[in-house]
Parts: C-alpha cells; structure tokens; sequence
C-alpha cells in the first residue's frame, strides 16, 4: 500500500534518467457504494483501490504509466515503461511545464462525523428513511433508485521540483432518480448531493425532505401545468440553472486545454481562443467564479494533482473573458502560471484541466426586487434535461419546475419549457442578480478515458431580458 | 484453457465458502492496456495502465456483498470482512442466485499480434497521414490497445478463463470553415484495423466535398434525417442499455410493458452477442453463464429484455447471460443490415438534413423516450435528393421511440462503432434515414 519513501525513490529514479521532470503520484482509495431500488438494498460494493502512477517529460514529450503493485521493481518497470512512452512521442512542438516552486504540505479535509466508524445497517436506514419520505406522500411513485457513497481518499504526490504533498480526502454522494406516475402522465427527475467531509452531510442537504417536495412539486406541474406560449420572454433563472450555464457555458469554455485543443477529439473545442482574453461576452452581472477553496464544496482541494495551490479566478469577470483555467502544460503554452487546475479522478488517469466550485457572482438585488417588476416573464426555478455542443455555443435547458410571472406576481405553473440560447445571448441577457448564492453538486465529465470529478455549481437567482421559451 | 489466477480464483472461492459464505464468486481482471492521445497532429501523451483487480461475491442469507481489491491487498482478509458485513444488511428480497452448474464455453480467440505492439505510434502516424492526405488541416484522436484476462470461478459451478485483446482508434479531422469529421476503426483484431482508411474517411467527412463551399441556415422544423453509423451507434448504445431488464424495474426505459408490441418497423431487428469479431468480445458473463446471441428485438417486435440469473427469475424466463452482479448489461448490439445505401438514401430525401455524428445526448424522461442530442462535425442540407450544402448549429430534440418507429431505411453496410461515453455500448451500426425529426436551435 501507498508509501511516500517509495514514492520518492520511484521519482528519484525516473529523474536520474535523463527527464526534464518527473512525478509520481500514489493513491489508497477506499469507497463504498449503496444502492437501494424501490426500497431493497440491492447491492453493496466496498472497493479498495491502491496504486501509483509515474509521469514524464523528456525532450519535450510525455509519457505516463501506472500500476496497482508497490513493489521496487513495479516502480522501475513503470518509470521505464513512462520513458519509453515519452520516447515515442516524437513531439516538433515541445512541451514544458510551467516553473512552480516545491511545496511540502499535509492536508487533511475536516470531518465531523466519521464516515469509517458507521455500520452499514445505520446507514441502509438513513436511506430506507429517505425512501420512506418519498413514498408517504403518497402520490405514485413506480421507480426510485438512491444511490449513495463514501469515499476516503489518501494521496501522495511527489515530483521533481521537490514537491511532497499528502492528503486526507473524503467524498460523500448521494443521487436519486425518481419516477413519478400521475393521471396516465408522467415525470422523471434526478438530485444529486455532494460534499467533502463526513456524515454531517445529511445535516446539510436535508435530502429526505427535499426529494419530497421535488416529487410534490412535480406532482403539481402535471397536475396543472400548462404549455408556455412560445415567445420572448422576460425569464428568471433559479440559482440551479444560473449555476449549471456557469459550469457549462463559462467553466467549460475557459479551460485553457480545450481552448489549445488538447481536448478536440473527444470532449471537444471551445469558441474563445486564447486572444479573446479581454473581450466582453456578457453584461456586468456575468462574473463568473470557479474557487476550489471554499470548504466543505464537493469540488473542494487545497493542491491540485500538480502540487499546485487551487486558488480563486475570475473567468468571466463583470462579462468580460479575465483568466483561463490552467495546468502547468497549458499555462507554460499561453506563458502563464498554473492557477492550480489540475485533476485526475483517480491514481491511474492523468490529470488535466477541470473546474472545482464554479458560480455566477452573486449581485446586488433581492430576489423579489427582481421579479416586482415583470410584467410577463417566466420564472424558471430548476433544469431537467440539459445539454451544449462541443465548442461551448448553444445550449439548451429544460425546466424542471417553472411558472409564469405575471404582473410581479409568481403564477400558474408551467410544463417543461425550453430555453435554447447561444452563449452571448445567455451573458449578454442577465441585467440582475440577487445577493444570495445558492449551490449544487455534479460529476463532470471529461478527458479520455473520460474521469468524472466531483464540482459545485453555483449562483444566484438572476434575470435574463428578452429570451426566447418553447414547450 | 486456464491460468494461474483461475487456480487462484477457486481458492477463494473455497476459502469463502469456508468462512461461512452460501455463496461465492471470484473474478479476477489482469490488463495491461495502453492509449496513445493526440491532438494538433501530435502525440500529447502516451499512457501505459496495468492492473490486477480481484472482485469478491458474496451471499450469506440472502444479503449480498461485493468487494473489489487490487492485488497488492489481503484478498482473504477482505473476503472475511466482506462475509462479516452480511450480518449488517437486510435480506434482498429480489435475490433470486446466480447461474448455478457445470458451464461450456466457445473456445478462445483472441489477436497475438496486438499483445505484440511495441511502438504504437505507427498506427497514430498512419492515420494522421490518412487525414492530412485527404484534405484534412488538423487532426486529434485516440489509439487504445487492451490486452485483457479474466479468471472466474463460483461456488454454483461455473469456471472459466477468458482472454481478449482489441485495438479502437478514434479520429477527429478539422477542414476549413469550422469543418470537421470523426470516425472510428474497432476492432479484436489488428488485421482490421484501418488507420489510414479511417483517417481519409474522417477527412472526408469535413466537407463532402465539393460541396464545402455553400453554406445553408437550415432553421428549426421537421425533417427527413439521415444517420451516419457515428450517430446510429450513439442511439443505439442509449436504446441497448434500455433493454436491461433493471432498467424495465426502475422505470428508466421506453420498453416497459412492450414486450410482443410492435415498437419498430418490421425491417429492424437489434441482437446483443458479444462474439469473437467484435470489440467487447467474451465467452461468459459476469456470473460465469455462457455468452449467447439475443434477438431482443426482431422484425419490429420486442422479444425480451437482458437478463442475469436474478431478474431472468423474477421475469419468468431464463438469463439471457447479461450479468452484470447488480444489474443486466448489453455487451455488444447488432443491427441487422438493409438493403441501401448512403447514396440512395440521399437520393431519396426530398428535404432533409445528413448528421455525421452526435453527442451529449439526455433525456428528460427515460420512459417517455423525450430527449434531445446534439449533432457534431459536419452536417448537410439534402434538398431534392442532393447534397445542397453545409449547415451547423441544430439540435435533434424529439423522442427516442418515435425515432425508432420512423426508421425509413437501414445500409447494407455497418460499422463498428464505440467511441467514449457517447457510444457506451459498442455495436454494428449502419447508416440510418428516420422520416419526420424534430430539429431545434438556439436564439
């Protein structure tokens, strides 16, 4: 299992063979996952990962190995199996690393409720309770899946610049998918709740009771929801919608990989090229945040898996494009530093540019101070079916709970209507945004072999003038 | 044919059984896979991963537990705490066991020449070649080469060993004006592999030319859609997981209460066999059941849902060697050939739209089948039976089910397709013309 002496004899030997640098990253992960369906423990799955993985760069190439064997001989097989790969890559255009200076820390995330200490009964009961909550209200419900995890995570991580890190982490997730039955009609949604720490993460979702009333609430809008008349409106999006166009259309957009291309084939381009830095995409309300520091957020980390301080950007700032996220091979490219944006979703990916905690800044606006005034406008509170293209352009979400506001009053609620918006349209529409900032958790996707990592997307409530809405 | 590690997987199966297991199941996984990841023309890394995962199965009572170590750890040590943890679980009402007796495989097949690849950067090079001959100004993709080994061995009977090997490369060709192209070669074999025929296709898909200089605005509305196989194995890999018969029980698929209906013309028929031609190739499922070729869709009419042991029971049939422990899964989806062709199809579209690829694809509600994706590469405006020019910008949002009743026309030829999450499920998929698509776009 993970030794960090072995690790730097791992790191020592991959640099003692002629590499501009090395790194060598370890892991112990322990998860375990439940999943409940319709009320029945169907399966429990402990699973204990253990394992390292070696990356270099010579002359300008990269190659990378991993294994699951801590053995002296493991770790020089897998140095040189890195170097060859590197060796192979016959790279014209070199690549660097950025210059970062070595860093030697231990974190541990805080957690006030262990996680390790809990028998599985208790916590097959706090998921029966969560299903009971769903199933009294009484309404039919044919299909509930609750899934649920645990994640401890120890990680070393040690490289040539002298840099030794080690970690405590501890992932706790729960999702659930429900289907409701309703008068021949029919509505599925999904929750996800994320945090870092330990079982106090019950105190905070309050997913009993919020899964109830999401299920009443759908109950309700197929009851008497009704099709929106398709036209512009003025529309109000919740913090769950401002915050999943932040991830999408902002966080996605600016990661420096996809914008050099690193990405193309796969999870795709972005629209911003690197010379856009300055220009204005959106009105002054469009600050958009990704911070990996705010703690107890699903996307949460003090170093990245480069050793690199996670810090604070702005990359949409008051609308115009501010700061890309960087890795140290994409900041040395745009001659930049690492803001600390590098990720792997386990010990044998590389890792890569991604987001943490991404949010629309909130403004300065009460929430019913945004809405007193419209006329004819569409609230629309939360997103079910979402999706944008490969270069970060349209993107289209569909309301999961939303009503009309007529005359400053929040009325009728609506049918699954359609926002489907160009990215400046999106930006360039939002003259309001209340003070409050509201959060939500995701697994986003990314990289090949795709790693989902765990982020926050966030905002708050903020009001788009003169979109288009259809059924 | 066996290994070690099917002598070691029946030794913790004994040592289970010892402990106070009703049941065990051991599954050992050794690979040693690689990628090669490029972008720009050039090789950004070159990864090697090697790894020995043991899974634990577990009953005892009726509870169930899984645990999956790597082999660094102490397997029997986890199977005893694994066998202790029963005792915090509730009974699975649901468990209905796993597949019990003495099993017969197809012997095994598998490619030595890809567990010989030294340098795989000559298959990369080919196909960059393959693309930039043909017109293409950049190109980005991916090269995977899997060398993989399965021991399994349970206490109800079943034993075997498996081996598989594969190669998938996957290529992205950028054009001129936005243009792009994607198109993958996959394959058991390396002698199927065709880097730079994959490489020229991609290419050629950027622009058709010589159409590439005219460019339409083609607008929300209804369409006649033809599919490239990119796009069919992209809905076809959402459908196959439909069929899961867990799927059935959690209310997440169009075919709940389908089964003997018509949910297609009587000129589709989907398959799930996971052979020895195809990427996902294996001779037993997860609980050691003997692979075997599923019609679960034949001539328009559903036939059944994949199984394990445990929903097989519960449905009154007998498993279609699907497991999945927890859950049924499709291996790899056949689709029956047509009779047209790529050419005819066009032919044949008065006013209609040509999608070489798609992804991002999700649903509102999985048993409606209401969804939307998002075409991506280059995509065409067919006005009266020709290729009128390029478009972009348009969202296929409609409903899954309808999609697959307004299925028009199938080619005779099919692909091979698997490329990221987008096409989860590998499959044979062929070019598709579906009447009457709803396309939508942003404002």
């Amino acid at each position: 299992m993970i030794d960090e002496d072995y690790l730097k004899n791992i790191n020592e030997y991959a640099e003692g063979m002629g590499v501009s640098f090395a790194s060598a990253r370890g892991e112990n992960r322990k998860t375990t996952n439940y999943l409940l369906k319709n009320g029945v423990i169907e399966s429990v799955v402990n699973s204990f990962s253990s394992g390292f993985n070696v990356k270099v760069n010579v002359n300008g190439n990269i190659g990378f190995a991993s294994t699951d064997l801590w053995s002296r001989e493991e770790g020089v097989k897998i140095s040189d199996i890195a170097i060859r790969n590197a060796k192979y890559a016959k790279r014209k255009n070199k690549i660097n690393m950025d210059d970062e200076k070595a860093i030697r820390d231990d974190w541990s995330v805080n957690i006030k409720k262990k996680t390790l200490d809990m028998d599985k009964s208790d916590i097959i009961e706090l998921l029966t309770d969560i299903n009971k909550a769903i199933i009294d209200t009484k309404i039919k419900i044919p299909g509930i899946v609750i899934m649920f995890s645990i994640e401890d995570i120890y990680k070393v991580i040690v490289n040539s610049n002298g840099t030794n890190i080690k970690s405590k982490d501890s992932k706790i997730t729960l999702f659930a998918y429900i289907s409701i039955a309703e008068n021949n009609q029919s509505s599925q949604f999904y929750k996800m709740y994320g945090f870092t720490g330990g079982m106090e993460a019950f105190d905070v979702w309050h997913a009993d009771e919020d899964l109830k009333n999401e299920c009443i609430i759908q109950k309700k809008i197929l009851d008497n929801g009704v099709s929106i008349k398709p036209q512009k409106y003025t529309v109000v999006c919740g913090p769950e919608v401002s915050g999943i166009a932040a991830h999408e259309s902002a966080g996605h957009p600016m990661e420096a990989d996809r914008i050099l291309g690193r990405e193309i084939s796969q999870a795709g381009g972005s629209f911003i090229t690197a010379e856009m830095l300055g220009t204005q995409i959106g009105s002054e309300y469009a600050t958009v945040i990704d911070d990996p520091t705010i703690e107890n957020s699903y996307g949460y980390f003090k170093y990245d898996d480069e050793g690199v301080r996670g810090v604070k950007k702005f990359l949409y700032n008051k609308g115009k494009i501010n700061d890309f996220l960087h890795n140290r091979e994409s900041a040395a490219k745009m001659n930049k530093k690492s803001n600390g944006s590098s990720r792997a979703a386990s010990y044998d990916l590389e890792d890569i540019v991604r987001m943490s905690s991404t949010y629309i800044s909130p403004g300065d606006w009460e929430k019913d101070d945004i809405i007193k005034d419209i006329k004819n406008g569409v609230y629309m509170k939360s997103f079910t079916e979402w999706n944008i293209d490969d270069w970060r352009f349209n993107q289209k979400y569909v309301a999961r709970e939303a009503y009309y506001i007529k005359n400053g009053e929040i009325c009728e609620p609506l049918k699954r209507c359609v926002l489907e918006i160009t990215t400046p349209n999106f930006w360039k529409s939002i003259d309001a945004a209340s003070k409050e900032l509201e959060w939500n958790s995701a697994m986003c996707g990314k990289g090949d072999p795709e790693q989902g990592v765990p982020v926050f997307t966030g905002g708050p409530t903020i009001r788009l003038q003169g979109v288009y809405l259809y059924d | 044919m066996t290994d070690e590690s099917t002598e070691q997987s029946e030794k913790y199966v004994n040592f289970a059984l010892k402990n106070g297991a009703d049941e065990a199941l051991i599954i050992i996984d050794d690979s040693h896979n690689r990628q090669v990841r490029f972008s720009k023309n050039e090789i950004d890394i070159i990864n090697d991963w090697i790894s020995e995962t043991i899974t634990i199965y577990i009953t005892k009572n009726k509870k169930q537990i899984i645990t999956t170590v790597s082999r660094a750890d102490n397997a029997e040590e986890r199977i005893k705490q694994s066998i202790k943890q029963t005792d915090s679980l509730n009974e699975n009402i649901n468990y209905n066991g796993i597949a019990k007796g003495s099993m017969k495989y197809r012997n095994l097949v598998y490619c030595r020449d890809i567990e010989k690849i030294e340098d795989p950067t000559d298959i990369v090079d080919e196909a960059i070649n393959g693309a930039l001959n043909n017109g293409a100004k950049s190109v980005g993709g991916t090269l995977y080469i899997y060398n993989m080994k399965r021991s399994l061995s349970s206490s109800e009977g079943p034993c075997g060993f498996d081996k598989s090997t594969g190669v998938s490369l996957s290529i992205r060709a950028f054009g001129q004006d936005d243009s792009s192209g994607h198109w993958v070669s996959v394959t058991p074999n390396l002698n199927e592999l065709n880097p730079f025929e994959s490489g020229k296709k991609a290419a050629e898909i950027t622009t058709l030319q010589p159409y590439k200089q005219t460019k339409i605005e083609a607008g929300a509305g209804i369409y006649d859609v033809i599919l490239s196989p990119m796009f069919t194995g992209s809905l076809i890999s959402n459908i196959s997981e439909m069929i899961s018969a867990f799927s059935v029980e959690v209310g997440q698929t169009i075919f709940i209460n389908k089964l003997n209906e018509v949910v297609a013309p009587d000129f589709v028929t989907f398959s799930d066999y996971a052979d020895d031609g195809v990427i996902s190739k294996r001779i037993f499922d997860d609980e050691g059941y003997p692979i075997q070729k599923t019609k679960w869709l034949e001539k328009g009419i559903l036939k059944t849902y994949l199984h394990n042991t445990s929903t097989a029971k519960r449905f009154n049939v007998n498993s279609t060697g699907n497991a999945g422990l927890i859950e049924p899964t499709p291996f790899f989806t056949y689709m029956d050939a047509g009779d047209s062709t790529l050419n005819e199809m066009i032919k044949e579209t008065k006013h209609g739209l040509y999608f070489t690829n798609t992804w991002y694809t999700r649903y509102q509600n999985m048993y409606t089948g209401d969804f939307s994706t998002i075409p991506r590469d280059s995509m065409f405006v067919i006005e009266n039976g020709e290729i009128a020019g390029r478009c972009k910008s348009l969202r296929v949002s409609d409903n899954i089910a309808s999609l697959l009743k307004n299925i028009e026309l199938i080619s005779k030829d099919r692909y091979q397709i698997q490329w990221w999450g987008e096409a989860r499920i590998p499959s044979l998929s062929p070019y598709l013309k579906i009447k009457n698509v709803h396309i939508t776009t942003s404002r």
